[in-house]
């Protein structure tokens, strides 16, 4: 997706960074997620902190994008997502089960709050970082 | 002095080209929203359901 969006924005301004960075972390990204789930890792650390370990990888990626790009911002935000990856761990949070019905009511099961919150305070300060990239560009 | 000046304006030209780069708001905006998706539908989901 963000090769994607890169590919755009280098149509448009006409230059753009070499984006292979971000296939590499990607595929780096997806081998470790796709490795917790071996069935013995699994069993032996137990789904909810599985999730922990899913958010720390996906720390570990931005803070990698970070150091590649040579973006402060983003090696802060990549340690304080795998910061909260590794709460998330410690804390086994088990997450909460609703929207369970019949007929055609979609099945919603196991959120997880201290995710999506962190995935708005991620957004929100994309949102911000792009108004201050916007007024510098 | 002039050396200096060029050093300075090459910074500041490295600045505003990620800036119109969108280099650190992109990567934040896309795993946000992803990290919403996955928090409020299912988390328990695999995370890649490519099998």
């Amino acid at each position: 997706m963000l090769w994607g969006l890169g590919k755009v924005n280098e149509s448009e301004v006409g230059v753009g960074p070499a984006r292979g960075d971000f296939l590499a972390i990607a595929a780096a990204v997806f081998t470790a997620t796709q490795l917790s789930l071996i069935d013995h890792f699994v069993n032996w650390l137990g789904f909810e902190r599985l999730q922990g370990v899913w958010v720390v990888i996906i720390g570990g990626g931005l803070l990698a994008l970070g150091f590649s790009r040579h973006e402060g911002a983003l090696v802060a935000w990549g340690a304080f997502v795998g910061a909260a990856g590794i709460a998330l761990l410690i804390a086994d949070y088990s997450g909460s089960t609703s929207f369970v019905g019949g007929g055609n009511v979609i099945t919603l099961s196991s959120q997880s709050a201290p995710v999506a919150l962190l995935g708005v305070v991620l957004t929100v300060a994309g949102l911000v970082t792009y108004e201050r990239e916007r007024r510098i560009a | 002095m002039a050396d200096a000046s060029v050093a300075t304006s090459v910074i500041e030209v490295r600045r505003r080209t990620r800036a119109s780069q969108h280099v650190a708001s992109y990567p934040l905006l896309v795993m946000g929203v992803l990290f919403v998706n996955y928090g409020v539908v299912s988390f328990a989901g695999q995370p890649v359901a490519w099998r």
